[in-house]
């Protein structure tokens, strides 16, 4: 009885995971085709559509932009996100709740608002180049996800282990770094991982603020309305190579710390 | 010689005041207990002798003026309620994290932790991370780690009040012996009376951010001077009644106009008609069986309502004709049934006048 409940679940789960992974071997698969057509299974072997890529400045200057607005975007979210986290959990000051709920807000406004309101805002200031504007977008998009994180790892770190800390010698900033930066560290990272995913894929916002430059994920999207080769298909897998090794460090690490704490 | 010296503090958290003018001294090696129900303001007393609350008023830790002294600067040591033990820290790395900031050569904080692991009972668990170890364990840690400074004060905040009971007993005496060995001027935060009782040289009883009563144990338990430590400290029977002459060196009180009873009190002259209030203690209560004398002069007539049976004597709950309801600790030479009619009296010397409020 028991046994087969649990063949019957064992199944739906199979069942789920392929059909998520399904779409990725099919990328996988179609990126490797010889030729021109973007079909699966493919015909043949060839990395000739990833040695194209190298050809293709677009996607260089596209993939280099990515990743420094992620990296920095990062940065700047984790920092802001900690010093904010520092001033709501630590400290009681009007309009705190206000603070919050702003930090916030991008999570729940869509995108398609935010990057619409960043159009208008910064081209009546007169700034209209992408990589100024895609900067500050992208810090406003991945402080809310840097921000929940840290807040609520802060929250849950005793206060009084910074006042034993202090009450033994140390200064308010030392006690911080030496007790509660150690403890918040896996909620650091998770803010981190969160961030940088968050400005590496984002899409929706990121494509209203294409002056001269743009991002990966735009980029990719203005070459499949015109093309149809697999260069996307190859571009696509290669994308998936950090995020796979993301995922490994986030569970590793994080699963390890977060979930299994005792 | 005054370690710690608090004058006229009070503080407020938004707008409510959590103390009001405190002012207290603990003398060198003294073990002083702060009592009180909680939000009486005791840990907020505490928290303002380690400088983590903005206050009025001044502290002064041996000799030396507080004012703007932040708390890592004070020379104190804290052991809190959840003992706030470091816990990615071993043991050792936890009782010698002060002696670390304070750059000490490797070796002599090494052999600084020892000595505390030592004194405390905790050899061999020096490698084992704070959650690897019982309640008891920790607790000695946290001591350990605030010992390991050499603070001029060592401030306990309800430091057994996570224990079980019986843990709890073994660690008052533990930790009033480590007190007395190493000689250091304690605070000691608590709300459990007995344990104020045993443990404190002074007792401080707090109510809604003041000093209601200071002195030894001793003291504040045989001479509450107001109804509250009557009622915190011990069981008190409270009665009220109005001064109606004196008996060579005891008042003649009445109650409810009616019973006159008597109360030692020397020279406090009281005005005929004046209101007083005095306390007579469970076992101190003399209850006499009303059979065929009906109740005298000095006794308050009552009904006994029901009686609680605790091994080495029984409580019983009385109702007096005053309309109030008392408690009285017999012996077992006579068993007392609800209902059963008595009659209840005092030695004057075990009536005491409460002088406050």
């Amino acid at each position: 009885m028991w046994n087969r409940r649990h063949t019957g679940l064992k199944i739906a789960g199979w069942t789920m995971a392929a059909i998520l992974a399904l779409p990725l071997i099919v990328l996988l698969g179609v990126s490797v085709n010889p030729g021109v057509e973007q079909v699966f299974p493919p015909q043949g072997f060839s990395l000739r559509w990833y040695a194209n890529l190298a050809n293709r400045h677009g996607f260089i200057d596209a993939t280099r932009l990515t990743l420094l607005l992620a990296v920095g975007s990062t940065i700047v979210s984790v920092t802001v996100g900690l010093l904010a986290g520092i001033a709501i959990t630590r400290f009681d000051f009007l309009g705190k709740d206000l603070v919050l709920t702003a930090i916030l807000s991008p999570l729940i406004v869509p995108q398609v608002v935010v990057g619409m309101a960043f159009l208008v805002t910064l081209s009546s200031l007169g700034i209209v180049t992408s990589v100024v504007s895609l900067a500050i977008l992208h810090c406003v998009i991945t402080l809310p996800f840097a921000a929940r994180v840290i807040v609520s790892a802060l929250a849950a770190s005793s206060r009084s282990l910074e006042e034993a800390a202090q009450s033994l010698g140390a200064s308010p900033v030392r006690a911080f770094l030496s007790v509660t930066v150690p403890m918040i560290r896996p909620g650091l990272v998770a803010a981190a991982i969160f961030a940088f995913v968050t400005s590496f894929e984002n899409f929706t916002a990121s494509q209203f603020l294409v002056w001269d430059r743009t991002t990966l994920p735009v980029e990719l999207y203005n070459f499949v309305q015109t093309e149809s080769d697999p260069t996307a298909a190859a571009l696509s897998s290669l994308i998936l190579l950090p995020v796979i090794v993301l995922v490994i460090l986030f569970n590793s690490f994080i699963g390890q710390h977060m979930f299994s704490r005792k | 010689m005054a370690v710690v010296e608090l004058r006229d503090i009070s503080a407020n958290y938004g707008n409510n005041r959590v103390l009001s003018s405190v002012s207290l001294v603990l003398a060198q090696g003294e073990f002083v207990a702060v009592l009180g129900p909680s939000g009486c303001g005791k840990t907020t007393l505490l928290r303002v002798v380690a400088g983590f609350v903005e206050h009025t008023g001044s502290v002064s830790i041996a000799g030396r003026p507080c004012e703007g002294v932040p708390p890592h600067k004070r020379k104190i040591g804290i052991v809190f309620q959840d003992y706030a033990l470091f816990p990615h820290r071993t043991v050792a790395e936890n009782i010698g994290f002060g002696l670390r900031l304070r750059k000490l050569p490797r070796a002599e904080i090494a052999v600084k932790v020892d000595g505390l692991l030592t004194l405390l009972q905790l050899r061999g668990l020096a490698d084992r991370y704070p959650s690897e170890l019982s309640g008891g364990q920790r607790q000695r840690v946290a001591i350990a780690r605030a010992l390991a400074v050499d603070p001029q004060v060592l401030l306990l905040d309800e430091p057994l009040s996570a224990l079980d009971k019986k843990l709890r007993e073994e660690m008052q005496v533990e930790l009033r012996q480590l007190q007395q060995r190493v000689g250091i001027t304690t605070m000691f935060v608590t709300h459990d009376q007995e344990e104020a009782l045993a443990l404190a040289d002074k007792i401080v009883v707090m109510d809604r951010g003041r000093i209601r009563q200071e002195g030894p144990p001793a003291g504040v338990y045989v001479r509450p001077r107001n109804r509250f430590v009557a009622n915190f400290i011990g069981k008190s029977n409270i009665f009220e009644g109005r001064a109606a002459g004196r008996d060579g060196e005891d008042l003649i009180c009445t109650i409810a106009d009616r019973y006159g009873m008597k109360i030692r009190s020397e020279g406090d002259p009281q005005l005929p008609g004046a209101k007083i209030d005095f306390l007579v203690r469970p076992e101190r209560i003399r209850l006499r069986p009303v059979s065929g004398t009906p109740a005298g002069e000095g006794e308050i007539p009552g009904t006994v309502r029901h009686v609680v049976y605790l091994g080495a004597h029984q409580n019983v709950h009385i109702a007096l004709e005053t309309g109030q309801v008392i408690e009285a600790e017999a012996s077992h030479e006579h068993t007392w049934q609800p209902g059963d009619a008595v009659a209840i009296g005092w030695r004057p010397e075990d009536a005491l006048l409460l002088i406050e409020d």
